[in-house]
């Protein structure tokens, strides 16, 4: 079932690909605006699963909870401002769109805090190290793109209030992705290893989708073709989202499938 | 509550904060008539297998169980 649904996964991203890569104007495609909503449902659908795995009332429950709800945000998010591009021709920036966005960053940040409190990291000389240079390359990265460069004296305060926020979710967005690396470092010889390396990866690309959009953003609002490949990072990112809190819930499962069979043969 | 009741009390809450709560359930009903050295043996079986070893222990000495 995994396979199937990794197989289906990359399908989907090499069909988008295609329709991208074949139409002029992306934004003027009713079918890839839509298209595109499947990507976030997903990654959604992904933690979905895993916390219907968990129950709500259990530690790494909580973790899928807010996770949950978090990734539901940013579908709301995409699914209101197509809406709005496409059936009503608003510009949907900045609006209340943004709040649905924005509010992804402290529920996804809650669910990783939870995640990397339950175990206990090692702080050994070369952790702090590897943490200390990724943080500081990251954190200036989307610190720059992301709140310096966005401000613009021309835009309007709320522009500019929401263009900065974005940016800060970026550093929340890095800071946790250390977080997660130290999750990842953790369970280096568990079955949640990969699971959790392919939501990192979701975050770096997640953040480099988000700085590129920061620096290229007159060019992809203005339909410049390959500018609206950055598409593309923030569909990976949504799909490394989806395949790794998907494998997270796939492990408990084959977890629970295994204890059914054993007990059936003890009872024999 | 007896050392035995006690300890698999302890392995349903490190189950059900790690699985979710039909493992913790399972195994706690599966549990009732083990000895202690088998439930941590299958609480370390079943911690290393997600998280690997020393997250195993992590968990294990948090819900002192070791």
């Amino acid at each position: 079932m995994k396979n199937k649904i990794l197989f289906g996964l990359i399908f989907l991203f090499a069909a988008t690909v295609l329709v991208y890569i074949k139409l002029d104007n992306v934004f003027d495609s009713l079918f890839v605006n839509f298209l595109f909503l499947f990507f976030p449902l997903v990654a959604a659908l992904g933690c979905a699963y895993t916390l219907r795995k968990l129950h709500v009332n259990t530690v790494r429950g909580k973790v899928f909870l807010f996770l949950t709800l978090g990734m539901f945000s940013w579908f709301l998010a995409e699914l209101l401002w197509t809406m709005l591009v496409v059936f009503l021709d608003i510009e949907p920036f900045p609006s209340f769109v943004d709040i649905f966005y924005l509010l992804a960053y402290p529920l996804l940040a809650v669910g990783f805090v939870l995640e990397y409190r339950m175990g206990k990291i090692k702080w050994d000389l070369y952790r702090v190290l590897l943490v200390s240079s990724i943080s500081f390359i990251l954190i200036a990265l989307t610190g720059y793109f992301g709140v310096f460069y966005a401000y613009d004296v021309d835009n309007s305060i709320w522009e500019n209030i929401f263009n900065i926020s974005y940016g800060v979710g970026d550093i929340i967005l890095s800071i946790l992705a250390l977080f997660i690396l130290m999750i990842v470092m953790e369970y280096k010889r568990g079955k949640f290893f990969r699971p959790w390396l392919y939501v990192f990866f979701g975050v770096i690309l997640m953040i480099v989708a988000d700085i590129l959009y920061s620096i290229y953003f007159d060019q992809y609002e203005s339909g410049v073709k390959i500018y609206q490949y950055i598409d593309f990072l923030w569909m990976g990112s949504y799909l490394l989202f989806a395949y790794g809190f998907f494998g997270i819930g796939y492990v408990i499962n084959r977890m629970q499938i295994d204890l059914k069979k054993k007990l059936v043969k003890l009872s024999k | 509550m007896s050392t035995h009741a006690e300890l698999i009390e302890k392995a349903k809450s490190v189950l059900a904060d790690n699985f979710g709560l039909y493992l913790s359930a399972e195994y706690g009903e599966y549990y009732k008539d083990k000895d202690d050295g088998l439930i941590v043996s299958s609480l370390e079986e079943l911690l290393t297998e997600a998280l690997g070893s020393e997250p195993c222990n992590v968990q294990l000495k948090k819900y002192k169980i070791y």
